[in-house]
């Protein structure tokens, strides 16, 4: 009895576990647990509409496996930050903020992702919209992670406050954004496997436990953590940068994905502007209202193209574009050519033909092009009567592999005694050309061939008129 | 005025070239602030910093009218800058473009070039001090009227490490820009 009342009144303690309320089987990271607040959090509607956007948009028309969505993506990147953050000694608050704010980074995504974020740019409400340190989609995970009900019951405002500061453009814990947003981020970590996975294809692997092996968090003299590399990784990181360039050139900026992608603006844009259609309007014109959000989260890929190529739109200028898509009729490349080989007054204006201040000047400039590829190719049956809508011309920029290695802000350090940058001390990126950044243009027509010979022909006819046409209306 | 416009125009009043992102993406938010324009700047790790500026900036170089030579600076300084640094010329292609445009907006190039003169008149700081002193700038505006205390204080609050010596250079420098006053 004595024993019993000296253990009741003794206080015990324990380690308190993470609650690791749920366990999914993931094909790139094989296990990703999830504690009781981040599966509340997978479980609300707005994380669950993840599953209806692809993560790579329409690259399933040439890499039929890149069906995974930006639901597993987030999902990864969020176990990716929880490893880095072992890794990097953060203490339990700040791997709680890097897993959430992981978790949480792509929720504002629309229907195609970046194709969504070009129109939104196009056609929001920009008068009543905070100024612009945010691109569109960034604004709008912002405003649902403070303003969606589900997210509120599961995360604190103070909380919820924090993961917005920690995503945003602006200031904070230099180690934490390494984390959320720097050259070796977690996003970027998990997409690269995730996206080589289901391209089926190799460019973007990497060695990431070795990549993790040789990260260290070192303070500089004023205090500030950063996120460094070890001399001896410097290998390791070659890999991860040229896997990222490779990615971005092979599947990223695959010549069908950019067509495609430009498809479907211009499917919207066409149906905004021609076709009248008040539902694709209202899906992009954004006015900052959680009740627009609430709108536009109810859009998936699939929703925006069944319901666009539907019968109902049937002889629509967009419906030609979106049933071209959904059956894999594309438009073709009929010119392309760097921009850099055009004379140096004209660069500037084609390289920024595609920017919707430039409508004006793209449409005039497309109609001489569709009267001139006509001339030497067949076009297919377009409705409308007026085939030009369908001629875009596109312009648009590649970074240089040494770009890769850093971004905006940020380059990635070696942790010599003082630091240097991860290009000086790599022997492969030390010698490569900074200049090999190049912008392009390209002209895409709704022809067809019927050989490939008729095609290189045809391509080599148009060669020099366009790119005559195109240097002309630029001046 | 366009972005790439205020940039040529910035390149060619500082005698052609710039040296490293960091002192680039200052000198262009002095400009922009002297110009009235709203070059998308915000608060980031290491002061005000602007996507659009480094977009633009990388844009230019895309061109080809503007080449990129990445040079160790051979430091690693207490304020986390860069340790490369990343030196950006106008090319000859780049000077044809930026002549056209200067005889198509005179009127531009001349309020970017005394900006730019200006800049260099109130003192020649280094990267550095001129970060510190668009990180001083960048609080004042906030708060209208601050001490240099209260301005290592704000540093602070976004994550900035200054001290009152490097805040008290900075606000010289302002009031030489007269961009600042003492005020009671």
């Amino acid at each position: 009895m004595e024993v019993r009342n000296k253990i009741s009144s003794e206080r015990f303690f324990a380690i308190i576990a993470v609650a690791e309320s749920r366990t999914i089987r993931d094909p790139i990271h094989r296990f990703i647990k999830l504690n009781e607040q981040e599966t509340e959090i997978i479980d609300s509607e707005a994380f669950q509409r993840l599953r209806h956007l692809r993560q790579l948009a329409f690259a399933y028309l040439v890499y039929p496996g890149a069906t995974h969505t930006r639901f597993e993506h987030s999902l990864g990147v969020c176990h990716v930050a929880g490893l880095l953050a072992r890794k990097l000694g953060f203490d339990e608050d700040q791997t709680k903020l890097v897993r959430l704010a992981a978790l949480l980074h792509d929720l504002g995504h629309g229907p195609f992702s970046h194709v969504s974020e070009e129109a939104l740019e196009r056609y929001s409400d920009h008068g009543k919209l905070p100024p612009k340190t945010h691109k569109i989609h960034e604004l709008i995970t912002t405003i649902l992670i403070r303003e969606d009900p589900q997210i509120a019951r599961s995360l604190a405002q103070n909380d919820r406050e924090k993961i917005v500061n920690a995503l945003g453009p602006g200031h904070g814990e230099p180690i934490l954004k390494h984390v959320l947003s720097g050259p070796l981020d977690a996003d970027k970590q998990d997409y690269l496997l995730r996206d080589s996975y289901y391209c089926g294809v190799q460019y973007g692997m990497f060695d990431l436990p070795q990549l993790h092996e040789v990260l260290c968090n070192i303070a500089d003299p004023a205090g500030d953590r950063t996120l460094m590399i070890q001399p001896d990784g410097i290998h390791t990181l070659e890999q991860f940068v040229l896997a990222k360039y490779y990615i971005t050139t092979q599947v990223v900026r695959h010549r069908i994905r950019l067509i495609t992608d430009q498809m479907l603006i211009r499917a919207i844009i066409l149906g905004i502007e021609q076709d009248k259609i008040d539902e694709i309007r209202a899906l992009y014109a954004f006015d900052g209202s959680f009740d627009f959000i609430k709108r536009y989260a109810a859009w998936g890929d699939t929703r925006l193209l069944q319901t666009f190529s539907s019968e109902q739109f049937e002889g629509r200028l967009s419906h030609f574009l979106f049933i071209g898509l959904l059956r894999r009729r594309l438009l073709k490349l009929v010119f392309r050519k760097p921009v850099i080989q055009f004379a140096p007054e004209a660069r500037e204006a084609l390289s920024a033909i595609s920017k919707p201040k430039n409508a004006d000047k793209r449409r005039r400039v497309e109609m001489l092009l569709c009267d001139e590829i006509q001339k030497h190719a067949r076009f297919l049956t377009t409705p409308g009567g007026d085939p030009s809508h369908f001629v875009i011309v596109h312009g648009y920029t590649l970074k240089s592999v040494k770009e890769e290695a850093r971004n905006d802000e940020a380059s990635i350090l070696v942790n010599e005694t003082p630091p240097i940058l991860f290009e000086s001390a790599s022997a492969l990126f030390n010698s490569i050309n900074e200049k090999l950044s190049e912008a392009f243009v390209e002209v895409y027509a709704p022809v067809e061939y019927q050989t490939p010979a008729e095609r290189r022909n045809v391509k080599n006819k148009l060669s020099v008129p366009i790119a005559t046409i195109l240097e002309g209306a630029s001046q | 005025m366009t972005i790439n416009d205020a940039l040529l125009f910035t390149y060619d009043a500082a005698g052609g070239s710039i040296q490293g992102k960091t002192n680039l993406q200052k000198k262009m938010y002095f400009v922009a602030v002297m110009l009235g324009k709203d070059f998308g700047y915000g608060a980031h790790y290491y002061g005000p910093y602007s996507a659009t500026v480094a977009a633009a900036n990388q844009e230019l170089k895309s061109l080809g009218y503007l080449s990129e030579l990445t040079a160790s600076a051979g430091s690693y300084n207490s304020s986390g800058f860069e340790i490369a640094r990343h030196d950006f010329q106008l090319t000859a292609d780049g000077r044809a473009v930026l002549n056209s445009k200067k005889a198509r907006s005179t009127e531009d190039w001349t309020r970017v070039e005394k900006a730019v003169k200006r800049l260099s008149q109130a003192g020649d700081l280094n990267y550095v001090e001129l970060s510190i002193a668009a990180k001083a700038y960048f609080l004042l505006k906030q708060a209208t009227k601050a001490s240099d205390s209260e301005l290592v204080k704000q540093a602070g609050k976004f994550g900035w490490t200054v001290t009152e010596d490097e805040i008290r250079k900075a606000v010289e420098f302002l009031i030489a820009l007269e961009l600042a006053k003492a005020v009671e």
